[in-house]
């Protein structure tokens, strides 16, 4: 049939008028609509029956307590604080809220062991990757050289911590490290002037007049913690009971909570602590009179070695009036007065030394002055003050035996200098780094990685990274694919911190001693062994005295034998659900009850031994409190070192106390006319994992543009320079450069740069990876006098407009 | 000033958020993402194509050095009681208001996406999904369940975690009672705050800490002036952020300070 | 070739020179389906729109083409309504013009939205209470309208009129078209004032919120007066140009000169009406609201020679320039002035679409620019070429002039078969 123009026409409209009226468009639409309601590419999480398991997140070291949310128990969805542990009472942090996401994010997880061969990665079996690594180990000890393995170790404060320290002594290797951190250095300050183990405590709930130098404590300072002390000044209420200071060169988070920001040249916060000093003696403030028969070396007297001293307080009077004191740290001889008085008049002023989160061990003499200062206004050992923290009463190590070739191999000296160049560290990663880089041929064979990631935060990575190429064999447990990973040569992942058991001993800053214990909450999603089980079984295999010092069937069982000493300790609470509310927490009846009650909700704590509740003596050479240390001077004669040839700016008996050592930093300050200070941001992490995809969200533009780091600048300094806001520079100092941008801001000290850490990785997914610049890769390293600790707080540096 | 407090009626949650006790610390962000399946881009940078629901915001005084201050700003959904802007605006009912709680809800599976909401809200916490939702791979496996990831072409917006007044109303009913329990219904950001800044509850019932806290002389709304009665409160003893956070034009600081004086 | 589609008495250029010109037009249209292939595959991140700019460059188009397709609207009212007979001879013109104008508003809607298959949703589960609802169902009809309108003359076709029943329902709806033209005002004074109602009451945007009398009914005349006094412009615009394009005289100078004395007095109702609006907003609404008039300008690109372009060179003077009979005497003036005049329009709507959501409300907020994407130009100038496509086809085979024939007898041949 032939369609006419006219029956064209009408099939036309008929057509329309009665597709129109049929249901076919109505049904079409809808269905439509319906589609693009349930496009296939977007994602449906199932859902399932609700449960919560509690465990601790182990990316801060501070063993907080997390409560884990599951779908039908095998799903981990989201994270949240556990209100009843102590330590953070619900509270959480960007990082720890990340937990779940580094648990499945399938592009960063080490989903095998992994071998490097031939120029790649090969997935290997667990047999071969232990037999390798198990391998090396027997290998290296065959010849007689235990010495030559190395282990970096970025755990808190914990078992894992003891055991990998343990094993490496057992199997001979004196070469032992641990990141470094502030708590190093305070280590080193509870044993020269307190005289004790432990933690060192603040108690900054209880203390009413705060001068922090510099240290970041809203930016994650010590523990959660902290936050819970700052919530407590700020309560309605409590506004104007407790004064919080700020000592800092630049505007932080922290100064500008702080009741007031005392700015100060950067470095020179032990100067502004001696000035205080000044003030407080000179005008006889203080709470000297605590101090009768219970200090050493504030006046005159004689040391362990029968040398005379005329002591700190004639030290402090003629080196630190405030003339001079304003010089070096730019702050007003009137302002310094007026704050040593209110500092000296506060019920229980309290005074913290470190810089930043902690990251960054502090200069020795300067924490020295900080502690000094605690000490003359009467803050030692009371509440609301500071002092050592005793450890948990877990069940002690027994003695490690140790054969011919172990002791053999912890006779060498360590390759980092500590405990013999540096007579008072006992890890300087630093150290390490530079004499491997020099070294003509490596003195390591084999360097074990666990738990952080040093090729990218070690205090210089440029020098870690040069060391590390040199090294024959790199092994990393790390269960992603970070900096060190992505260049080991062998990679043994560790199980997830939802799959692996974990536990921690009280954190940084935590004024009564704390234990907390996470158990595997999922079943391991990759092929993966928790390294704990792995150095177990690696002591088995290595026989003799190893296997005989190593006597635990698995990790568990040897958390059952730590926690079984508090158990018999009979001392301390374990946190149950409420127990914070209601202020009753509970005791616990047996080894098992504790386990089951540890497991379940996480923390043990002994709020009986908070600084303050009990008589702590000084177990110091005077058994007094030392301003004037008398273990400088013995640990000086053990090591053999003349102090009149150490790196110290002061001779005599000032090297014993508290002093002002300026800052040495490197470089040319003509060709780098500006300081680099490195800024810790509360929510950049830098850690074993970097800041995860969820925290991106956090950033302000002002920190990160695109793929370029944002750095901050004084206007003053950009305007001398001609730059404007967003401007692209080269920023460069003797070890690096990188391209960043400049944002203008006034907080930042003229003469100064600020320079957020955590960025520019190169391992991790597109989420962090080649994102910003990593300040390490740019920082020169001044090692403190006498302790020889890693600064990096500032690197001279040159700015030039791209 | 009569009608500062004046929250609807019946039972209206909102939030005080302390800015003193804010640190800036971004885990209320991160509980929030999480919680609420927002998507990530490998480019959060963007911030004008990005989502955070919970988004904040860092600022300073502009103060010559060493006066220099910083300041930190948790912007949720600020819950529009009073002819809420994105609500009267939506073409096809896709954003409503529920006057039993006060809580301002968007459907996305109706929304067309004509933006008009993100266009008509003054405080940027409506967003568009620019691209497909998008996660890191594998991490879709810890999205919540409680919230349906949103597809492309549509807007969202914080909803104080309404699906947690869900399951508290759930179980309310089944311990057979009608009213919701203060402490079981907080937002994820609520939650997670270290130094409980955020304070979440029902603006009407004298029994929450809501109330009492909204009445603070220091208590303040963002942009008051605009008239859209926000149910989100700040308190602070900033006063720059006080005057910062209402567009105070020069002439008035100095009269809005005596004001701030005189109620204080 | 296909002359004998041609109107009855006209000329038309070859169909290898029109084949030239279609392939032009058709090629922007091509780009623009390239671009929206983009957008509707992988979404609207292929703009450079965001959550700060949630309208951009397509908004600032449909607004634009909508007020200056308000020649049809205007056009047909004053023909059907009031009388103005001599107005016949464009009316097609305008007709197609508005058809263009609306329905290419619709098209490139449909890239604009996150969701186009749930567009309907704006009928389905309509919110009364938005103006965006008002908006879109005033449009949506009153394309209707203009498709009823359009519909006659295709029908006109010299083939397709040869269809008895066609003729005769084209006849028929030519006897009841003031009904529509009717039906067209009234739409189109409601959605072109709820189109400024659209900005005018949102509230927290301090730079297009306006308070009380100043809204309702000030801001929705403001938005009805510049359309229908831009719109008769725009359709002047178009006439003249497809004059100069195929080279011959379509309407009477008379014509234009009606139509520039209309648009004239409009104009400067519609400016000093503006004026006013401006004077209250910044003296009153803006610093109730937190803000300094100059606050307004003082970041970015959009400065206050903004306000003294959009209302002043092209608002004051073109409506001084069509109002003045000695100036409009002069095409180069008049259509110049047209051009002032379509600019004027086209600013207004760019200032209430991107300047309102550039201008950070909230504090903390900077102040950010915003430059199209070429996904967004090209769907844009897709509306170009489809324009010229529907505009050429009518004008080749749709008696579009009337008055053409009567311009040029020479043409009306006797008819020949073939």
């Amino acid at each position: 049939m032939k369609l006419d123009r006219r029956g064209f026409v009408k099939f036309l409209v008929g057509g329309v008028v009665g597709t129109m009226l049929s249901p076919i468009p109505w049904k079409l639409t809808d269905d439509i609509a319906i589609w693009t309601q349930n496009w296939p590419w977007v994602p449906n999480p199932p859902n399932g029956a609700n449960s919560f398991k509690n465990t601790i997140s182990p990316f801060r070291g501070d063993g907080i307590g997390v409560s884990v949310r599951l779908i039908d128990q095998k799903r981990a969805v989201t994270l949240s604080g556990v209100p009843d542990n102590p330590i953070n009472q619900g509270g959480m942090s960007c990082i720890d809220l990340s937990g779940v996401q580094y648990h499945y994010n399938q592009a960063v997880r080490v989903k095998s062991p992994m071998v490097f061969r031939d120029g790649a990665f090969h997935a290997i079996s667990w047999e071969e990757a232990t037999g390798l690594f198990i391998g090396k180990l027997k290998e290296i000890r065959d010849q007689g050289t235990p010495e030559k393995v190395a282990l970096v170790d970025g755990s808190g404060p914990g078992t894992m911590k003891d055991l990998l320290g343990r094993f490496m002594a057992c199997y001979g290797s004196p070469n032992y490290m641990s990141m470094p951190n502030a708590s190093d250095t305070e280590a080193q300050i509870l044993k020269l002037m307190y005289g004790a183990g432990g933690t060192m405590g603040y108690d900054l709930e209880n203390a009413d007049f705060i001068i922090s130098f510099g240290c970041g404590l809203l930016e994650g300072w010590g523990s959660q913690r902290t936050l819970l002390a700052y919530k407590d000044w700020r309560q309605e209420g409590n506004r104007g009971k407790t004064t919080l200071i700020q000592v800092a060169a630049n505007a932080s988070t922290t100064s500008s909570k702080a009741d007031q920001w005392v700015a100060i040249a950067p470095g020179a916060e032990g100067a502004f602590a001696l000035g205080l000093a000044h003030v407080i003696l000179k005008e006889n403030l203080g709470n000297l009179g605590a101090l009768t028969g219970r200090a050493f070396g504030l006046g005159s007297g004689v040391d362990s070695q029968a040398m005379s001293f005329s002591g700190f307080r004639d030290l402090v009077l003629e080196e630190y009036g405030p003339d001079k004191v304003t010089q070096v740290t730019g702050v007003s001889p009137e302002k310094i007065q007026d704050l040593a008085r209110r500092f000296a008049k506060a019920k229980s002023p309290l005074a913290l030394p470190g810089r930043g989160k902690g990251t960054m061990p502090g200069g020795l003499y300067e924490f020295m002055a900080v502690h000094s200062l605690n000490a003359l206004v009467g803050a030692v050992n009371r509440s609301g003050g500071v002092g050592p923290v005793m450890s948990p009463p877990l069940t002690s190590w027994p003695e490690p035996a140790l054969d011919s070739v172990a002791e053999k191999g912890l006779r060498n000296a360590r390759i980092d200098g500590a405990g013999s160049r540096y007579p008072f560290s006992s890890s300087l990663l630093h150290q390490f780094a530079d004499v491997v880089a020099e070294a003509p041929k490596s003195p390591v064979e084999m360097l074990v990685v666990y738990k952080s990631n040093p090729a990218h935060n070690a205090p210089s990575s440029k020098e870690f990274n040069r060391a590390r190429s040199k090294v024959p064999f790199v092994v990393s447990f790390s269960s992603f694919w970070d900096e060190t990973t992505k260049n080991a040569n062998l990679v043994m992942p560790n199980h997830s911190f939802l799959e692996r058991w974990e536990d921690g001993t009280t954190p940084a800053g935590v004024p009564f001693p704390t234990y907390v214990l996470g158990a595997p909450v999922l079943p391991p999603l990759f092929d993966t062994r928790p390294t704990a089980d792995v150095i177990l079984e690696t002591t088995k295999a290595l026989g003799g005295s190893i296997a005989t010092s190593f006597p635990w069937k698995s990790y568990e069982d040897l958390l059952k034998f730590r926690v079984a000493g508090i158990a018999a300790s009979q001392q301390g609470v374990v946190s149950v659900p409420g127990s914070l509310a209601e202020q009753q927490p509970r005791g616990f009846s047996s080894a098992g009850d504790l386990w089951s009650s540890l497991t379940e909700n996480g923390c043990w704590y002994d709020p009986s031994q908070r600084i303050g509740k009990t008589a702590t003596g000084f177990n110091t050479p005077s058994g007094k409190f030392e301003f004037y240390c008398n273990g400088i001077s013995e640990g000086l004669r053990q090591a053999g070192l003349d102090p009149k040839r150490l790196n110290v700016s002061v001779q005599g008996e000032a090297v014993c106390m508290a002093h002002f050592e300026p800052a040495e930093v490197e470089g040319d300050p003509q060709r780098y006319p500006l300081l680099m200070a490195p800024e810790e941001l509360a929510y950049v992490f830098e850690g074993e994992v970097p800041s995860s995809p969820y925290m991106t969200k956090i950033w302000p533009d002002t920190l990160l543009k695109g793929n370029t780091l944002v750095i901050h600048i004084n206007p003053e300094d950009a305007h001398n320079q001609h730059l404007y806001e967003g401007d692209p520079v080269m920023i460069e100092s003797l070890k690096g450069s990188a391209e960043v941008r400049v944002h203008l801001f006034n907080g930042v000290r003229p003469g100064t740069v600020s320079m957020a850490e955590g960025f520019g990785h190169t391992g991790f997914d597109g989420y962090i990876r080649d994102k910003g610049a990593n300040t390490r890769d740019m920082t020169t390293v001044a090692s403190d006098a006498l302790s020889g600790m890693p600064l990096w707080w500032g690197t001279r540096v040159k700015l030039t407009k791209v | 000033m009569e009608k500062r407090h004046g929250i609807g009626e019946g039972v209206k949650y909102g939030m005080v958020i302390d800015l003193d006790k804010c640190i800036g610390c971004g885990a209320c962000v991160t509980a929030c993402v999480a919680e609420n399946n927002n998507t990530i881009l490998e480019d959060e940078t963007n911030k004008l194509k990005s989502i955070t629901w919970l988004r904040l915001y860092k600022f300073d005084n502009k103060k010559p050095y060493p006066e220099t201050e910083i300041g930190y700003l948790p912007r949720p959904c600020m819950q529009c009681d009073s002819h809420t802007p994105c609500v009267s605006v939506c073409p096809a009912t896709a954003t409503d208001y529920d006057p039993d709680t006060g809580i301002v809800s968007q459907i996305y599976t109706r929304c067309i996406g004509c933006r008009y909401c993100v266009a008509a809200c003054p405080y940027h916490v409506r967003y568009f999904n620019w691209f497909d939702a998008v996660w890191p791979e594998g991490t879709e496996a810890c999205l919540n369940p409680d919230v349906s990831p949103r597809m492309r072409g549509c807007v969202e917006q914080c909803t104080f975690c309404h699906h947690r007044l869900m399951a508290a109303k759930n179980k309310a009913a089944m311990n057979g009672s009608r009213e919701v329990a203060e402490m079981d219904y907080q937002p994820a950001c609520v939650e997670a705050c270290p130094t409980r800044a955020i304070v979440f509850g029902d603006l009407n019932n004298s029994k929450h800490r809501v109330y009492e806290l909204k009445q603070s002389p220091r208590a303040f709304r963002l942009l008051e002036r605009l008239g859209t009665q926000p149910k989100v409160y700040y308190t602070t003893t900033h006063e720059w952020i006080r005057g910062m956070s209402d567009n105070w034009i020069d002439k008035e600081k100095g009269k809005e300070k005596e004001k701030a004086k005189a109620h204080s | 070739m296909d002359s004998a589609l041609f109107p009855e008495g006209t000329k038309r250029c070859s169909i290898k020179i029109f084949g030239f010109w279609f392939s032009v037009w058709s090629l922007i249209v091509l780009w623009g389906l390239v671009g929206a292939y983009f957008c509707l595959r992988y979404g609207l991140n292929k703009t450079n729109m965001n959550d700060f700019f949630a309208f951009g460059v397509w908004i600032v188009v449909d607004l634009a083409v909508i007020a200056l397709g308000a020649g049809a609207f205007f056009t047909g009212f004053l023909t059907y309504i009031i009388g103005k007979k001599e107005l016949k001879a464009i009316i097609n013109a305008t007709v197609i013009i508005g058809f263009i104008c609306y329905s290419g508003a619709i098209l490139m809607l449909m890239v604009d939205i996150g969701q186009p298959l749930r567009g309907w949703f704006g009928f389905w589960h309509a919110n009364v209470h938005s103006m965006l609802t008002e908006v879109m169902f005033c449009i949506t009809t009153y394309l209707t309208v203009l498709i009823i309108e359009f519909v006659p003359l295709i029908l006109e076709n010299r083939q397709l009129d040869k269809v008895p029943e066609l003729h005769n329902f084209s006849h028929r709806l030519h006897e009841i078209m003031f009904v529509f033209a009717g039906v067209g005002t009234f739409l189109s004074f409601f959605h072109q004032g709820s189109l400024g109602g659209m900005y005018g009451v949102l509230y927290a945007r301090p730079f297009a919120f306006r308070t009380g009398f100043m809204i309702w009914p000030w801001t929705f005349f403001l938005f009805i007066l510049s359309a229908i006094a831009t719109g008769p412009c725009f359709t002047m615009l178009i006439v003249w140009i497809t004059q100069k394009v195929s080279g011959k005289q379509l309407v009477k100078r008379s014509v234009f000169n009606l139509l520039a004395k209309i648009a004239g007095t409009l104009l400067l109702t519609y400016v000093i009406l503006k004026i006013l609006d401006t004077w209250y907003w910044a003296i009153f609404t803006a610093p109730s609201l937190g803000f300094d008039l100059m606050d307004f300008y003082a970041g970015g690109p959009y400065g206050f020679w903004l306000v003294i372009l959009e209302i002043g060179i092209c608002g004051i003077v073109p409506a001084f320039l069509l109002l003045s009979p000695k100036a409009r005497e002069s095409n180069v003036v008049l259509i110049s002035a047209c051009i002032l005049a379509c600019i004027g329009v086209t600013l207004n709507r760019f200032v209430f679409v991107v300047q309102t959501l550039a201008i950070p409300v909230l504090p903390f907020e900077d102040f950010y620019g915003y430059l199209p994407s070429w996904q967004e130009w090209a769907i844009s100038s897709a509306i170009l070429g489809y324009g010229g496509i529907i505009y050429s086809l009518a004008y080749r085979y749709l008696p579009v002039f009337p008055q053409e024939v009567e311009l040029y007898p020479e043409n009306l041949q006797p008819q020949t078969e073939g």
